[in-house]
């Protein structure tokens, strides 16, 4: 059983198709890539998958379970998160209280227990802790840990918007463009961070501009254009491939 | 039969009237992206205007309605100057602070300028009224129709034919590439709150006969007239109307049939309604980030 | 040193204050601004912590006085199970109210919850046999302790200054309760970026609601305790004065500021009676500096002390200058509570 499954997911805006009748699945463990030419509808099936859109046709199957109507936050608890192109962290509180929204979440605490302060809530507090000081020092942010996050540089943030995602050990993390706007070295980074949380298990579905970058990264590559797969396959097919290059280039 | 009449009547009066406020809110609205809450406000304002020219100064009522339309789109110039342009590219929340604030403002002056008393503009049209069978209707109600659909259609002529009117679709299309396409934005805003303005200002002047003015007049008008645009689809001008319509004769019929006390929560009770079916309102387009 | 001091001297000059005011009419005053206290704390933690500014908070205030001024005269219950009483009350309403409600966004949820209110405000108008509409309920009994029979200690002026010290105190440590540790943090993420919160799991609708609620129970309990003070309920507590009235106070204090809020609600509600200002120029005055403030500051006052706070700090030590001022200078636009 696939991982995440898509089946015949249709979504038009004003009547032209962004995204039509597409198939696809991923498998668990898996590092996918999903390139296109822009407007080719990548980011389009990443918000209907979390919902940010509603899509107009198909379905969307997470762990064998049909979660096209299901709310953004039902999936992030059931291990389904994203980051987005354009990035987002909450800009008023610390690096480390950015992780600790995100793991409490993930806890099983009452409202009432909150509001007391009970000796439970401690040790959740505790164990959160614990998870997101390691996951800082992985992503080397733990010389900026109480620093408000509106105020880091926009490669921090990027880090910050990761570590916030794999924090809560998700099974499968979708990252729309983790490399637009960053500097080398941190292209780098972020190819090790991606390698080693693979590693460790989570699945990653990554829209990516950057060839170099993807075609290192990812096992299997998808190819869309005008909402549509015209390819998949391992990357070195991908790159010889006569329909992906007229796509890119126009003959 | 005459009595259900006499309330459709009643209703579509009231409905144009409320039309008439909602339009200025809408086209706003299409064009600024915010809700301007002291709108009600500038109904009050311009009510006064009316009475202050008509009664104390004894021009005539046409001329009167006239002037009335004109000085008032001067203070919407002014007051988009003043209040609008420093929150329009702010969110939501601070739009609506800062035209509460307005609000404030205006309602306390003209306490402080005219008092609580209620002030009244009687003409001819309003104290005459036109036989249908045993149906009587002010013919003053009759002008407010009229007023009403001509403005309607002037205004549409407006912004599709000339040259400021597709100007305004443009920006409330995409303001974005408006500014790339080098749209003069702060003049074109200026225009439509003076449209707004004058929309308000109509209404006043020919209501304001049929009833009275006093400081708080404008809430319950802007109330019903900000249902109507919620009701119609935020910035859709046409629904607004249909709305605005909509609501005068349910409120009609609610005060003739249901509860008259109770008539001014019946817009409400249908807004409140509808938007459990369609949260982006009758005509509203639904819209995704 | 100075801020250990500070703490005890406040409590100090607080409890004495009736006895330096003696005068009824100041001690009043004093009683009036300790409610406005109450009251735009309540309404801060929906409003201001997650943003749903909503118009209805009055409603939920005057519903309060009203359970309040009906069962009172019926029942003679003590004054702690009509404040508790209302709460619940008030928060079952307020749970009705919000299904409408939070299913819209942005401005149509501030003008349904205005709705919600005027069709509350017009049922106490003309609800007659329940609220005797315009003529207002009146002898409402002052607060008891146990049934029957007003204590004379808590019905008297001092009494009632401490009641409201008292409420304060518990309005206050629920606000900081619901507004810090975990559920703040939660509140605070929604406030920054609603898409992102859920993206992390986070169920917004239902902090929203849970905001909204306990703001509202609040504002139900200060009423009732308020019906009990002025004996008389009338249909204007629903109205949108009031909304007005909390407005000026949180946005000027600052909004998820408590502090700020507190300072604001005492100074605006004394300063003018001090003064003798008619009401109608009071609120011009009002409106103007409501509108400065969320334009030039929208974080209030306290806002810009903090930043004045800032710069002199900066002045001092260039430690942190140069990167952080860079970064607040283009946030300050974006980071601020009210911007997003």
């Amino acid at each position: 059983m696939a991982l995440l499954e898509i089946q015949n997911l249709t979504k038009s805006f004003y009547g032209i198709p962004a995204v039509d009748h597409l198939n696809l699945s991923i498998e668990r463990g898996e590092v996918t890539g999903l390139i296109g030419p822009n407007g080719s509808g990548k980011t389009t099936i990443f918000n209907c998958i979390t919902r940010h859109l509603e899509s107009d046709e198909g379905v969307i199957l997470f762990k064998g379970k049909d979660i096209t109507h299901t709310a953004p936050y039902r999936l992030a608890l059931s291990g389904l998160t994203r980051t987005f192109q354009t990035i987002r962290v909450f800009s008023e509180l610390t690096v480390l209280e950015n992780l600790l929204v995100a793991l409490q979440q993930h806890q099983e605490d009452s409202v009432i227990s909150r509001l007391l302060r009970s000796p439970s809530i401690r040790k959740f507090e505790r164990v959160a802790r614990e998870k997101a000081d390691e996951a800082l020092e992985f992503v080397e942010l733990t010389y900026v840990r109480d620093l408000k996050a509106g105020h880091l540089s926009y490669g921090q943030r990027k880090l910050l918007a990761l570590a916030s995602c794999f924090v809560f050990e998700p099974d499968i993390i979708l990252l729309d463009e983790p490399t637009a706007a960053v500097n080398p070295t941190m292209i780098n980074k972020i190819k090790e961070h991606i390698r080693i949380l693979n590693q460790k298990g989570i699945t990653f579905f990554i829209i990516e501009h950057n060839m170099e970058f993807i075609m290192d990264l990812a096992r299997r590559i998808i190819v869309l254009e005008q909402g549509q797969k015209i390819a998949e396959g391992e990357p070195r097919d991908i790159q010889t491939n006569e329909m992906v290059l007229e796509a890119y280039f126009g003959r | 039969m005459d009595i259900f009449i006499l309330h459709l009547i009643n209703g579509i009066t009231l409905g144009a009237m409320y039309a008439l406020v909602a339009t200025g809110l809408s086209v706003v609205f299409g064009v600024l992206r915010m809700v301007n809450f002291a709108h009600g406000d500038l109904f009050m304002l311009s009510g006064y205007l009316l009475v202050f020219l008509y009664v104390e100064k004894g021009v005539p009522y046409g001329l009167a309605v006239v002037f009335t339309v004109a000085g008032m789109v001067l203070v919407g110039f002014l007051f988009e100057r003043i209040v609008i342009r420093p929150v329009v590219h702010r969110t939501w929340r601070i739009q609506l602070i800062a035209t509460l604030a307005a609000s404030i403002v205006l309602t306390n002056l003209a306490i402080l300028i005219w008092g609580t008393t209620p002030r009244q503009a009687p003409t001819i049209l309003s104290q005459n009224v036109f036989r249908v069978a045993s149906v009587n209707i002010s013919y003053q109600r009759i002008l407010l129709l009229v007023v009403a659909v001509v403005s309607f259609l002037l205004l549409t002529w407006f912004v599709q034919k000339t040259r400021t009117g597709k100007a305004m679709r443009a920006i409330s299309q995409n303001r974005e590439a408006s500014v790339v396409y080098g749209l003069d934005i702060h003049g074109i805003s200026s225009i439509t709150f003076g449209i707004g303005s004058g929309f308000a200002a109509l209404a006043a002047s020919i209501i304001t006969p049929l009833y009275s003015v006093e400081p708080t007049v404008g809430a319950m008008v802007m109330m019903k007239a900000l249902a109507a645009v919620i009701l119609g689809g935020l910035g859709h001008v046409r629904g607004t109307i249909y709305a605005a319509v909509l609501l005068g004769i349910t409120e009609a019929l609610f005060a003739g049939y249901v509860s008259y006390p109770f008539r001014d929560a019946a817009a409400f009770i249908v807004l409140i309604f509808v938007l459990l079916l369609r949260p982006q309102g009758i005509f509203g387009r639904k819209v995704s980030i | 040193m100075g801020k250990k001091l500070l703490l005890p001297l406040l409590v100090i000059i607080l409890l004495g204050m009736p006895l330096i005011v003696r005068l009824p009419y100041f001690l009043h005053i004093l009683i009036l601004s300790a409610m406005y206290v109450a009251y735009a704390l309540s309404y801060d933690i929906s409003a201001g912590h997650l943003g749903s500014v909503s118009l209805a908070h009055p409603a939920f205030f005057g519903t309060g006085a009203y359970v309040t001024g009906i069962l009172a005269p019926m029942f003679g219950t003590p004054f702690w199970a009509n404040f508790l009483l209302a709460a619940a009350l008030v928060m079952i309403l307020a749970f009705i109210m919000a299904q409408p409600a939070f299913r819209l966004a942005d401005i149509s949820f501030a003008i349904v919850t205005l709705g919600l209110a005027v069709s509350l405000q017009l049922v106490a108008q003309n609800w007659v046999e329940l609220t005797r509409g315009p003529m207002c309920i009146n002898n409402i009994p002052a607060v008891s302790l146990f049934s029957k029979g007003s204590s004379v200690l808590l019905s008297s002026l001092q009494g009632y200054y401490y009641l409201f010290l008292l409420v304060n105190i518990v309005v206050i440590v629920i606000y900081r309760l619901v507004t810090t540790g975990r559920i703040g943090r939660t509140f605070t993420a929604i406030r920054n970026d609603e898409i992102l919160s859920a993206t992390q799991g986070i169920n917004v609708l239902r902090y929203k609601q849970l905001a909204f609620l306990i703001g509202a129970a609040l504002a139900g309990g200060v009423g009732s305790i308020w019906a009990h003070y002025m004996t008389v309920v009338c249909p204007d507590y629903l109205g949108l004065s009031y909304t007005l009235n909390l407005l000026i106070i949180v946005f000027i204090g600052g909004v998820t500021n408590y502090r700020g809020i507190i300072v604001t609600a005492v100074v605006l509600t004394i300063v003018p009676e001090v003064l003798r200002v008619a009401p109608s120029i009071r609120l011009i005055l009002y409106g103007i500096l409501l509108f400065l403030a969320i334009v030039l500051m929208p974080e209030g006052l306290a806002g810009l002390v903090d930043s004045v706070r800032r710069r002199l700090r900066k002045s001092t030590s260039e430690l942190q200058s140069a990167a952080a001022e860079n970064q607040s200078a283009s946030d300050s636009n974006d980071a601020t509570p009210f911007s997003e």
